[in-house]
């Protein structure tokens, strides 16, 4: 048995309807979970190289004890958090996209499927582009590219 | 019976509902398997029901396959709980007020059990005695699911979930 999902987007793609409180609250929670993903995992991408918390303090001008405290949890991250991260980590800076709601792809399988750990499916998961490099009259290259 | 079998078995008898991404595109990379006190949570029957959005955002964090951030920090999305060899975990809501803690333990690394939750501020210092209890009916909880298998005990955050980053 699965649980009932509310048709949250429904209630955002209906222009004369109100969206609750909890959707607001939602979407500000993922918004902050999808960034934190990013960042720490450029961050693990960074340390692999034997770039470190010390020198990430360095680099922001913090303490070691603060930047571990900021990547701790997103919970109190502002924008400037999040620009100054990017910056730092990436030497670069997030190139925004609104995603319609319209167009998202759905899952092709539910937990009723008898999915299993085993076969876990392969998803792009994080589709937020960190802009890294900027020439003049290109196109800036972003972080999917360099994976491809 | 396998746990892989009891998990399938309790869901087909509605002892646990398995937690689906509330977004429709994300995928389902950890498993999340919920009491019906817990779910309790997300179907309006109690008055936690206005902490809805946030409790859905981190449990799609989990299941997802997003970064998960474990510590003390209330801010954190989860955290081992002292103590540590027991393997419980919470799972932290903090906005909006009043924070809730939702109580589980792992059957393998990445499928999490959540078997109860409490309101934070009932159950004051984290060595009080409602920490205690609530432990306490987090293991009872278990056992009564699971009567002939132990729940993971692992050496370090990074065998109960991949892609964790700890303080």
């Amino acid at each position: 048995m699965n649980i009932s999902r509310t048709p949250i987007l429904n209630e955002v793609l209906d222009n004369l309807a109100t969206i609750p409180e909890d959707t607001y609250d939602y979407f500000q929670e993922r918004q902050k979970g999808r960034l934190y993903d990013k960042i720490i995992r450029g961050f693990w991408e960074k340390e692999k190289e034997g770039f470190s918390r010390a020198q990430l303090a360095r680099r922001m001008n913090k303490r070691p004890e603060q930047i571990t405290r900021i990547l701790a949890a997103p919970g109190n991250w502002t924008l400037d958090t999040i620009s100054d991260l990017v910056l730092a980590i990436y030497g670069g800076e997030i190139d925004f996209q609104i995603i319609d709601f319209n167009h998202i792809p759905k899952r092709n399988y539910t937990a009723s499927d008898n999915f299993s750990l085993e076969e876990k499916p392969s998803t792009e998961i994080n589709n937020i582009e960190i802009v890294t490099s900027i020439e003049n009259n290109t196109r800036p290259t972003t972080s999917s590219e360099i994976r491809n | 019976m396998s746990i892989n079998d009891m998990l399938k078995s309790h869901t087909a008898e509605g002892r646990l509902k398995v937690y689906e991404p509330l977004f429709p595109g994300d995928p389902m990379i950890r498993a999340l398997y919920l009491t019906p006190s817990v779910c309790s949570l997300l179907e309006g029957h109690t008055k936690a029901e206005a902490k809805k959005g946030s409790i859905q955002s981190i449990m799609d964090q989990f299941v997802s396959g997003r970064v998960v951030s474990v510590g003390h920090n209330r801010k954190c999305h989860m955290s081992l709980l002292k103590p540590q060899r027991d393997g419980i975990w919470d799972m932290r809501v903090a906005t909006p007020l009043p924070a809730i803690r939702i109580f589980g333990q792992f059957a393998e690394q990445d499928v999490f059990i959540a078997l109860s939750w409490e309101y934070r501020g009932l159950l004051g210092r984290a060595i009080s005695r409602p920490w205690k209890t609530e432990i306490r009916r987090c293991k009872a909880e278990w056992r009564k699911l699971f009567p002939t298998y132990n729940s993971m005990k692992g050496e370090s955050i990074h065998e109960y979930l991949t892609d964790a980053h700890s303080e």
